[in-house]
């Protein structure tokens, strides 16, 4: 744990590659434990939910510099936290509109989130002084999906009402809308040019041109996972809740509620890995019973990439955080068969996280940081002091010699 | 785009099902398209993975290297605070600690300094883990001190290597260190055995010095040890100030340096000589607890067992047949330790009484036991130093010490000092403790029997020179035949040792060094005359201490006190032991082994010869010089005659006998000067570490204080308001102190079976206050007689006497709940009044009104006691003692509204039998937010707590308690 003798401020900052090692030492730095305010007790008039437990952090976002990181919570409030000094910096309330799906624009002190309470307008806010910039209207049920282009101030957002709209932050009204038989999730290429979306239900990965999506989709890719027809007949229906491209593009990330995720080829559209070892956020706790049918439930925000596309971190429904490695995907050519089954990927790691669910993993991307959050918040370091022994061996090597 | 709306509006006109243009007005049009549809001009749409596009995407390369980031430290984080602790290594074993203390000193307030020492020799590791203040302090030496060397004043004259310094926030460090050495000097050991075993096979003659005796080894390496004492952790900081430059190390620096690799060989290769010995010795070595932190129970456990079985008991003196200090030392020591095992039976707290002027013989057994007759006695023992009492309930050490300590009563006209002292066996549980229990029981004990011995010695010592008051003039007197004597006894010493050398036909041992110790101590004895009127000076005036020390209980010091000043008079004799220092050492860990592996019994029967024998050469040598200075002798007993006389001369001008029950400074650690040289500090401070031990426990010791809070203005009066926690005020104000004793000592306290117990004291009290109140109470009568009644007058006149004169005896004195509170200084029985709650009466609403001036006022204690519903009795400024009775969740009181004469008055009353000595307490409870409680108990109690306010925590330490006042 000691910082090495240089170590004054940032102006030094050294840099770390991911490696097994470091992503293994990852250690949780900082816990906000009030990180998301308590439920208010109940009113005898109100029958408010019952066993919720307690609220969580609903969605995290990063800046594009990797400063800041900004929490959207049940208790209906932003809060931004710096995370190269690990402090709490703000807290913005939108008790009338609530929020979700919190994501930074372009500018570092501007988002966009979808409401939760009143309708399902998408909003542009201004963290810095803390007003709306602009409502963006159309979608008419909840807002489940939302992605920010990372090239230019387009964005996206899919609905409950299986529509996917596109958006300019400058226009009000939608610049595009896809309708869908299904929910949509969708991601962007690192690149801008291309977005996916997934329908659930059907299984599918649409791929769409930025620039033609009104056409059809220029790759489907069926999700069919074989092995889980091993687990039960007839298999249990997969869920997709969240989609996110590899910042290389060659991978898709499809996150599911379920109790496992896939890598998708980007390009091809093979089923690669599967990743187990975590259990799914379909459920809010780990005492409710499972639904019949897959449900999104807690989860979304659970599983991401790291930058360096070497490794998915992701948050289970027990407060662990596992970590798999993504440096050897098995690589799949030729024509599609949905009878392949994916190579099963077993966690590198399986961190004790937090005491309830981690609903909400994300890595810094450009700091070596995690954040990962459910009913509180940690910020997670990798944990760089030096075996006790070695150093012990170091100090006396140099004595002797 | 306006060009392409025209050319919409052109192309397709508004008939279509779906308006390709909507809104109205220029610029607020909007184009639409659905499904890819194409308008002449725009090309064909043709779907493809835009991505393969050759050469149209620049794809950024996915980022690969990440910044560090580092967090301070604050509320949210996690793991260990910063560490204030940084381990120094490659330090020089010759640098004295006094000058690493001063130097590491500069860079931030030292809160412990451990220089480490090797386990088996004892030499300095280089190794020092020392603690900060704070985090800036330990940064800032370890980026100042990091890769440097030590100054050209420090250390020694070669300038040492570069210092490495690496912070160890929780000596996790030191202990890998530690075991790096502990397991690199294994492999060493065992290769060297190897080698030589190999080489020693064939010729066996060809080791230089074959050393057939074991005597030969037990001498050999005593002056090869390495100038230890400037390395031993000191238990208390003083060394700053210990004037160690005046002897700049004449005799460390003559000293061989403590290369350990050259003490080894030999000692290896003598080992593998002797198989036996070796294969004992090595596994020993090897299996040496590695200890990081909890230093003291760690020397005590290494070394505890040594002196009890060599230095202490079997004092040179003592040994002597026919001796008769020895021989009455002895029936004193069998005294002793007959009280400790009769206390240790015991179990429970003891009571341990001091005579202000010495023990007088007159006492008998039962004036102590009148003297303590409130209290369940189970024994009362004495040694000629002190009377000590058991007690048959767990509690009644303390409630005796509470009441006894007032100096009200006399034991048999004389003024006594009433010492709770903490249970036998439980003494010394090092709280970081590593060794396994039965190991550590053994340690315990031989420490404590130490102890007990020690204080009779001083004892001893001290009631000799009662009678003898002007033995230190005696003592200058001699000053000069002294060195005379010594002067021949080092040649004579010279003259025997080879003697015997012969005697026992041993090869190789080679008395040069004691031969120059000689001589530097017949040297040094001149300076030492000079020597003993400054530290006279020195001694007299208190070291400069902070201030809290003082107010520490002193009859628990002091006797500390006095085993210090015996273990220094006690290392004095060690000096002329010390010709064998390895011969204790190994039997130490012999000692040590054979709790382990009892099989080796025979191998310590034999390094115990070996002993012997060392000890028979300094009894012979003793003997001789006694000869020469018998007045000497008598004059001082034990003293010892191969060393300056400061030591003995610093024991009388500290402790003239007057001034044994009046409160002396703490001072552990003496000035290193009074030593001769480091192996007598070396000795003295693993003397002091076991002393230490017992003592410990009744009250916190300086070294484990929290940190004191560093005043930035350099002062407390400049600083302002802060607050100072309980467990910092725990480490100087006794009550705080007591708190946690009581908690401890309150849980298995069982109720004692009830039984009305009336004193013969109590009657008297009463009939005492019954005689004072009479007059009022007769006047009382009388006007009531007059107004009213006979029959109303006869009715009040009971009742007001009632609560008048059954007032108990009750003292008031610091409680360990609440600032104040009130002790019993009589025994209760069940269901009798204690007091009234005496205050002005008043409405309920001047009582908010008043109650929100106190809050104004700062006045932090209430003392509102609502009576009902609209009259509060309020003691604040008017009042009795009943308004210092504190709370507690499992009170012994009740308070009781009883109504006199129409008016109501608020009485406590017992609840359960109250011993002499207990703090009385009631349960209050706030009513206000209890409203249906307010009918139906009688006792109301206005504490306003607001609930939303923080919970006020409840401090009474009951086995019972909620925790919180609301």
């Amino acid at each position: 744990m000691p910082p090495p003798p240089n170590a004054n401020g940032n102006s030094s900052a050294s840099t770390l590659q991911l490696s097994n090692g470091l992503m293994q030492k990852l250690k949780p730095a900082k816990i906000y434990k009030g990180a998301v305010e308590p439920q208010p007790p109940p009113t005898p008039g109100s029958h408010s939910r019952s066993n919720a437990g307690p609220r969580h952090i609903t969605a995290i976002a990063f800046d594009d510099r990797g400063d800041q990181v900004l929490t959207a919570s049940e208790d209906e409030t932003f809060r931004l936290y710096s995370c190269k000094t690990g402090k709490h910096l703000k807290t913005l309330y939108s008790k009338k509109y609530g929020v979700d799906l919190p994501r930074f624009t372009h500018k570092n002190t501007t988002v966009v989130h979808a409401s939760t309470k009143e309708d399902d307008t998408i909003r542009y806010h201004s963290l810095h002084d803390n007003k709306y910039l602009q409502y963006f209207k159309g979608h008419k049920q909840r807002v489940v999906s939302l992605e920010v282009s990372p090239t230019d101030d387009g964005f996206m957002s899919g609905s409950l009402d299986k529509t996917v709209r596109l958006w300019d932050l400058r226009v009000p009204t939608c610049r595009g809308l896809l309708n869908l038989p299904s929910t949509p999730i969708v991601a962007y290429d690192t690149t801008g040019v291309v977005f996916a979306v997934a329908v659930n239900n059907y299984s599918r990965v649409l791929l769409y041109d930025q620039a033609n999506f009104d056409k059809a989709p220029f790759l489907t890719i069926t999700l069919e996972d074989p092995t889980l027809a091993l687990v039960s007949y007839p298999p249990r229906p997969i869920y997709m809740t969240s989609l996110s491209f590899s910042s290389n593009g060659k991978y898709l990330l499809v996150g599911c509620s379920g109790d496992a995720h896939y890598i998708l080829d980007a390009f091809e559209g093979h089923l690669l890995a599967k990743l187990e070892g975590h259990v799914g956020l379909e459920r809010r706790r780990l005492d409710a019973p499972q639904s019949i049918d897959p449900v999104k439930g807690s989860s979304g925000e659970e599983v991401s990439w790291t930058p360096d596309s070497k490794y998915v971190v992701g948050g289970s429904l027990n407060g662990r955080i596992a970590i798999w490695d993504m440096q050897n995907l098995p690589t799949r050519s030729g024509p599609l068969d949905l009878k392949v089954p994916p190579t099963r990927i077993q966690p590198l790691a399986n961190i004790d996280g937090h005491p309830g669910p981690a609903r909400c993993v994300r890595f810094n991307p450009r700091l070596a940081m995690m954040v990962t959050a459910g009913a509180e918040l940690a910020f997670w370091l990798p944990d760089q002091s030096a075996d006790n022994e070695e150093i012990a061996k170091e100090l006396l090597r140099k004595k002797s010699s | 785009m306006r060009a392409l709306l025209e050319k919409v509006r052109a192309e397709h006109p508004d008939t279509l099902d779906e308006p390709r243009i909507k809104g109205k007005g220029k610029g607020k049009e909007t184009l639409f398209r659905y499904a890819g549809e194409i308008i002449v001009g725009e090309g064909e749409i043709i779907i493809g993975d835009p991505r393969r596009a050759s050469g149209t995407i620049k794809r950024k390369p996915p980022r690969d290297a990440f910044y560090e980031v580092k967090y301070e430290y604050d509320d949210n984080s996690t793991g260990p605070p910063p560490p204030t602790a940084v381990l120094i290594t490659n330090l020089s074993p010759l640098t004295p600690n006094q000058q690493l203390r001063r130097h590491f000193g500069t860079f931030g307030n030292i809160i412990s300094f451990e220089p480490q020492i090797d386990m088996e020799t004892g030499g300095a590791l280089g190794i020092v883990l020392i603690k900060y203040h704070s985090n800036e302090e330990a940064k800032r030496c370890v980026e100042r001190a990091h890769g440097k060397k030590l100054g050209a004043g420090i250390g020694p004259a070669d300038g040492g290597e570069e210092l490495k310094v690496v912070f160890d926030g929780e000596g996790l460090k030191l202990k890998a260190v530690l075991k790096e050495l502990a397991d690199r000097k294994k492999r060493e050991r065992e290769e060297r055995r190897r080698k030589e075993k190999a080489a020693m096979a064939p010729t066996p003659a060809a080791t230089p010095k074959p050393i057939p005796t074991p005597l030969a080894q037990t001498l050999r390496p005593s002056h090869q040890l390495p100038p230890r004492p400037a390395h031993i952790p000191l238990m208390n900081d003083r060394s700053e100030k210990s004037p160690s430059d005046r002897h700049p190390l004449p005799s460390r620096v003559k000293r061989p340096p403590p290369v350990s690799e050259r003490a080894r060989a030999p000692t290896n290769h003598r080992f593998s000589v002797f198989n036996d010995l070796s294969q004992h010795t090595t596994p020993s070595s090897s299996s040496t607890p590695v200890h990081s932190r909890g230093r003291p129970s760690h020397l005590s456990h290494e070394y505890g067992p040594s002196p009890s079985s060599h230095s202490r008991s079997p004092s040179p003196i003592a040994r002597r047949p026919g001796h008769p200090s020895g021989r009455q030392q002895q029936q004193k020591q069998s005294a002793s330790t007959a009280v400790v095992e009769a206390l240790a039976r015991n179990g429970f707290e003891h009571v341990r009484v001091d005579f202000s002027g010495g023990t007088p013989e007159s006492v008998r057994e039962e004036d102590v036991r009148y003297f303590f007759r409130d209290f369940k006695i189970d024994m009362v023992l004495r040694d000629h130093g002190a009377w000590y009492v058991a007690f048959q309930t767990s509690d009644s050490a303390r409630r005796a010490g509470m009441v006894l300590n007032s100096g009200a009563r006399t034991l048999a006209h004389h003024s006594v000092t009433v010492t709770v002292c903490p249970p036998r066996l439980q003494v010394a549980v090092a709280p970081t403790d590593k060794t396994s229990w039965t190991e550590e029981e053994v340690v315990n004990q031989a420490e404590e029997s130490i102890v007990r011995e020690l204080k009779v010695l001083l004892e001893k010592d001290i009631t000799e020179r009662v009678i003898a008051v002007d033995i230190r003039k005696l003592v200058s007197d001699e000053k000069a035949k002294i060195t005379e004597m010594k002067v021949k006894a080092g040649v004579e010493v010279v003259e025997q040792k080879p003697a015997e050398k012969e005697k026992r036909s041993l090869k190789g041992l080679s008395f040069r060094k004691p031969n120059k110790r000689e001589r530097e101590v017949s040297t040094k004895v001149v300076e030492e005359d000079e020597h003993v009127e400054q530290e006279e000076e020195e001694e007299l005036p208190p070291p400069v201490e902070p201030p809290k020390k003082k107010r520490k209980k002193d009859p628990v010091t002091k006797t500390r006190k006095i085993v210090d000043e015996d273990l220094e008079s006690e290392d004095d004799d060690t000096l002329v032991t010390e010709v064998a220092p390895e011969v204790r050492k190994r039997s130490v860990s012999e000692d040590h082994d054979e709790d382990e592996k009892p099989s080796k019994k025979k191998l310590k029967s034999d390094v115990i010869i070996e002993d012997e024998r060392g000890k028979r050469i300094s009894t012979k040598q003793k003997s001789k010089k006694a000869a020469k200075s018998a007045v000497h002798e008598i004059a001082l007993p034990d003293m010892d005659f191969d060393i300056p006389e400061t030591a003995q001369i610093l024991v009388k001008s500290e402790s003239p006998p007057s001034r044994s029950a009046s409160p002396v400074q703490v001072s552990v650690a003496p000035p290193d000067d009074i030593f001769q040289d480091d192996e007598d500090v070396y000795f003295a401070k693993l003397a002091f570490l076991q002393a230490d031990v017992p003592p410990r426990i009744p009250s916190p010791v300086p070294d484990s204080l929290p940190a004191f809070r560093k005043h930035i203005t350099g002062s407390a009066r400049t600083e302002g308001y802060y607050k100072i926690s309980h467990a910092e005020k725990s480490a100087y104000v006794a009550q705080y102190a007591l708190r946690s004793t009581t908690v401890e000592s309150s849980a298995p306290t069982e109720p004692p079976p009830p039984q009305h117990v009336t004193s013969s004291r109590s009657n008297r009290a009463n009939a005492r206050r019954r005689a004072q109140g009479l007059e009022e109470i007769n006047q009382v009568q009388r006007a009531v007689a007059l107004s009213k009644g006979e029959t109303a007058a006869a009715e009040l006149s009971i009742k007001f006497n009632q609560l008048q004169t059954r007032k108990k005896h009750l003292r008031f004195a610091r409680s360990p709940i609440h600032d104040w509170g009130l002790y019993a200084m009589e025994r209760i029985a069940r269901g009798e009044m204690v007091i009234e709650y005496v205050g002005e009466i008043i409405r309920a609403q001047v009582a908010d009104k008043r109650e929100k001036a106190y809050e104004r006022q700062g006045i932090g204690s209430s003392y509102l006691f609502r009576i009902d519903e609209d009259l509060v009795v309020d003691a604040t400024k008017k009042g009795n003692l009943g308004r210092l009775i504190n709370h507690s969740c499992d009170p012994n009181c009740t308070a009781k509204i009883i109504t006199i004469n129409g008016e109501k008055k608020i009485v406590i009353y017992a609840k359960i039998d109250i011993e002499l000595g207990d703090e009385i307490t009631y349960g209050k409870f706030s009513l206000r937010y209890h409203p249906v409680h307010f009918f139906i108990s009688p006792v109301i109690l206005d504490y306003h707590f607001p609930i939303e306010q923080d919970k006020i925590p409840c401090l009474c330490g009951s086995a019972k308690c909620r925790g919180y006042l609301n």
